[in-house]
């Protein structure tokens, strides 16, 4: 799902763009740094592949049609900072060429479709790699990366179209999840069926260049994560105002109903520290450090089991 | 036709329009290729087809921004924008119909989204009295919002993508200082979309004909088969082509064949969009 313009407020707009500009400005150190121009090139190639199997389509329900996104696809191939520059330039080609997926909402998708996709799909991927490096192991790790990765994505979209006040929380994320837990399917086949068809007929092409994540990148990235949904939630912690101001501009209503008066992390205040700003970053920074203790404390254990067996 | 080897451009009569391609002369021979569908209207000669590519996606951008930064676009407002763009529609002897209708591709998402805000303004309850009563005011111009919007800037870039074709576009984020990497990606994105999209398609009808009687189901789960078919084929072609490239002193970066002229005529383009822009966003 392309996010159009005008859709997005005005606060998750430029948020968005914090966090993808230095996002993306690492991806180009990332990639300038490693990638010879041979691989450039070759990396440009994967994008117009890319593009051009987004021709896939497949039909959900009552006409509407999923097509294939690629986010997870490009991350088994490229790794994942390529592919966020590869994904991102094909949301840059649809949004300024195509009219598919807005300008200013350019950044919100690159941080959906990019970001997330690419790096959850990495990361489940290089799962299933470590749990079993076989070709069956490798398929069905494509199609569960690639899954995850099209609902994931689909909800943190939701979850900015929720942050602007476009749409209520959880009628928007039951709606995306849903509908993308269909179009992942679809994505899923064509992900693993291309990862199955390679490894059978060559078996370089992916062995060779996809290097698997480290335990530490699986936490460190795992972290990442967890700091940015921090980052969303306290986002969205701020009330949604967008639809208010409207009708309190236009004076349609003579009294404005709170929306939404409790959000879900209305609650995540912590006693005996005042400002409401500086509570969600507490919160966010808490949430952060215990997630990351048990995912490490998980990791350990895991490699732990795997070098006594 | 006379002509030095090379590439170059002129104009030419053409379905009762005037275009203008680059044209490769190789000694009498003259070849050119007139792209399909939407493609084909960036080789129009307009006086907006002549502006600077970077005046042009700056004044695209100032323009959405302005849209998006507004509250709910007032009629006054609407209606200014859309004969505006239909001015540089008609000075670009552009199909205002086709523009108007390319932009409502963005209606499926938006119109989803704007289904919401109705309800969503009743504070979430779906009784009549969100959607038609008392406060349903509220909702509506929150509805109407989030169509108008996402029409208007998706306006604003199929009139700058009609307008301006890909290579010049490039061109023109090249000098508004986009990374490289980007330039390349997006240069070798415009390059070969179309050849993968050829070659996809060729092996869908390759498959349709040896399989007939195949169901739907049976073809989608072919369509990894496809995927990884193209894949080995980009590839290799991705070597050969950076091999081809190599071999013609490619040194990392990409020349260009378009040169940039800012004139009088971007300064007024410039100019009209500050004021538009300034009108939408302030009023």
């Amino acid at each position: 799902m392309h996010i159009p313009d005008g859709m997005l407020d005005t606060k998750t707009v430029a948020s968005t763009w914090a966090a993808a500009v230095p996002a993306l400005a690492w991806a180009v150190r990332d990639v300038r740094r490693r990638m010879t121009d041979g691989r450039l090139v070759l990396m440009s190639v994967m994008a117009a592949l890319v593009f051009a199997l987004q021709m896939l389509n497949f039909p959900v329900a009552g006409g509407t049609s999923g097509h294939f996104a690629g986010g997870a696809l490009a991350a088994i191939l490229l790794g994942p900072w390529p592919a966020v520059l590869v994904v991102t330039a094909v949301l840059f080609v649809q949004a300024f060429f195509f009219a598919d997926g807005g300008v200013t909402a350019l950044a919100a998708n690159v941080l959906d479709m990019a970001i997330v996709a690419p790096f959850v799909g990495w990361w489940v991927y290089s799962l299933a790699v470590r749990v079993s490096d076989t070709r069956g192991g490798r398929t069905a790790g494509a199609f569960i990366a690639a899954w995850t990765a099209c609902v994931a994505a689909s909800l943190s979209a939701a979850m900015l179209v929720w942050a602007s006040g476009a749409a209520p929380l959880l009628p928007v994320l039951g709606a995306m999840g849903f509908w993308h837990a269909i179009i992942g399917i679809g994505e899923g086949f064509v992900t693993a069926g291309l990862v199955a068809y390679v490894l059978a007929v060559r078996p370089d092409l992916v062995r060779g260049d996809a290097r698997t994540m480290s335990a530490r990148g699986l936490a460190g990235s795992l972290g990442a994560t967890a700091l940015a949904a921090a980052a969303l939630s306290f986002l969205a912690y701020r009330r949604p105002d967008g639809l208010e101001r409207v009708a309190a501009e236009l004076s349609f209503l003579q009294r404005a109903e709170p929306l939404w008066t409790e959000s879900p992390l209305a609650g995540y205040t912590i006693p005996g520290i005042t400002g409401d700003a500086l509570a969600g970053i507490l919160a966010g920074l808490v949430g952060l450090t215990v997630t990351g203790l048990l995912t490490y404390t998980a990791l350990q254990a895991f490699r732990r089991r795997r070098a006594v067996s | 036709m006379t002509g030095a080897p090379g590439i170059h451009r002129h104009e030419h009569e053409h379905a009762s329009a005037v275009h203008r391609h680059p044209h490769h002369h190789a000694g009498s021979a003259h070849e050119h290729r007139h792209g399909t569908g939407f493609e084909q209207l960036t080789y129009l000669v307009s006086p907006v087809h002549d502006l600077d590519p970077r005046s042009k996606t700056v004044a695209t951008i100032v323009l959405i921004l302005a849209i998006v930064l507004t509250p709910p676009v007032r009629p006054f407002e609407f209606a200014l924008l859309v004969v505006m763009f239909a001015a540089v529609a008609a000075i670009s002897r552009l199909p205002i119909a086709t523009l108007f209708a390319r932009a409502c591709v963005v209606l499926p998402v938006a119109g989803t989204i704007a289904a919401f805000a109705p309800v969503t303004h009743s504070g979430g309850s779906l009784s009549v009295g969100g959607i038609a009563g008392a406060y349903a005011g509220g909702g509506w111009i929150a509805a109407w919002a989030i169509l108008s919007k996402a029409w208007l800037c998706a306006l604003a870039t199929v009139v700058l993508s009609a307008t301006t074709p890909v290579p010049r576009l490039i061109r023109g984020l090249e000098a508004l200082r986009v990374p490289d990497i980007f330039i390349t990606l997006f240069s070798f994105l415009s390059r070969y979309v179309d050849i993968f999209r050829a070659q996809l398609r060729s092996l869908r009808i390759a498959l349709d004909s040896r399989a007939p009687t195949m169901g739907r189901l049976g073809r989608w789960r072919l369509y990894g088969n496809l995927a990884g078919n193209l894949f080995v084929r980009a590839y290799d072609r991705g070597e050969r082509v950076h091999a081809a490239m190599l071999s013609r002193g490619f040194d990392g970066t990409l020349p260009t064949a378009e040169t940039l002229r800012f004139g009088a005529g971007d300064i007024l383009l410039l100019a009209l969009v500050a004021m538009t822009a300034t009108a939408v966003a302030l009023y």
